[in-house]
């Protein structure tokens, strides 16, 4: 089979690369959880083939990490171009995601508001700070996913 | 087999650049990756995103130099074992001899294999298994300790052992 044409190259402006370095933190902890999991795999075969997605990506998420910087470094000034299929999707997969955990964040917020402290439950709850940031950058994620992601665009809640 | 031999700075043995695994050793190694490694890279992994929430979480600007440099560490771990484990293969695969290619891939290998070895030997210590099963892990324990020791004595003295450089 003949391989696909590489796509463009991904530009990613810094209020996204911003985001990215956030979201491809979210992407570790996914990982980790993964290969944990992987762990009590029965069967061998499942096991290594599973394995060997979850390294690749482990790998390219951290490559990436390195380009976009962590969110301890300094805000970026400069935009950052992703080059290659597996690391292109592997952007847009994580910035999909975290984009969708700001929503699920806000429609929890909204909820709280109708629903006073003692009735919340245990579940965690997210930080006011983070939220009252989010309009502004949410505005800026979607639009970059609608340009550069379509499919993905438009799909969470809220 | 003709090869580079480098030796260590801090006196420890180092494996040469290329080791011959034969096909029971192959399926070692399969297993191994697998089992113990898998588990260590889990619980590596889990620990320094334990961390990295914690000092995320903690409001103040973290500093997290630390832990890149851990987990740039641990993905250059990650992709010497993806090599590794593309050169020997998938449990199911047909099993024949191969040659493991490059320092930290000949040092990863003998890693796993003496993870595997204290394995069965653990195992065998707890005289429950049954008499089989005890036989051909003896066998395993064998095997191994040979390839370890020949390995060993390989990357130390000899670049024209037929298991080392």
């Amino acid at each position: 089979m003949a391989a696909s044409p590489a796509p463009s190259p991904l530009i990613v402006p810094p209020e996204i690369v911003t985001e990215l370095r956030k979201a491809l933190l979210k992407d570790l902890k996914d990982v980790s959880s993964a290969i944990t999991d992987l762990v009590q795999e029965p069967n061998l075969q499942r096991r290594a083939s599973r394995y060997r997605e979850l390294a690749v990506r482990f790998v390219i998420r951290q490559q990436l990490q390195e380009a976009a910087g962590w969110p301890d470094d300094p805000p970026p000034d400069t935009q950052l171009m992703i080059r290659g299929h597996e690391s292109h999707a592997l952007v847009i997969e994580c910035l999909t995601a975290h984009r969708d955990a700001h929503h699920a964040v806000r429609a929890f917020e909204d909820m709280s508001e109708k629903d006073p402290p003692e009735r919340r439950g245990s579940v965690e709850w997210p930080q006011r700070s983070e939220h009252q940031q989010m309009p502004d950058r949410l505005l800026a994620l979607e639009n970059f996913l609608a340009a550069n992601a379509p499919q993905a665009s438009g799909s969470a809640p809220g | 087999m003709p090869g580079d031999i480098e030796e260590s700075t801090d006196g420890c043995p180092v494996t040469g650049r290329t080791l011959v695994a034969p096909p029971a050793i192959v399926a070692e190694l399969r297993l191994g990756l697998l089992d113990g490694y898998l588990r260590s890279v889990a619980d590596e992994l889990s620990a320094i995103v334990d961390e990295l929430e914690n000092d995320l979480g903690s409001g103040d600007m973290p500093c997290l130099s630390g832990k890149r440099v851990r987990l740039r560490t641990m993905t250059l771990a990650v992709e010497t074992r993806l090599t590794l484990y593309e050169t020997v293969g998938f449990p199911g695969q047909p099993l024949t001899e191969k040659i493991l290619d490059g320092r930290a891939t000949c040092a990863l290998a003998v890693g796993v294999l003496t993870s595997q070895r204290d394995t069965y030997v653990a195992r065998l210590a707890q005289n429950k298994v049954p008499e089989r099963e005890r036989r051909q892990a003896l066998d395993t324990v064998r095997l191994l300790s040979e390839f370890l020791r020949t390995a060993s004595s390989a990357a130390n003295q000899s670049p024209r052992n037929a298991y080392g450089c």
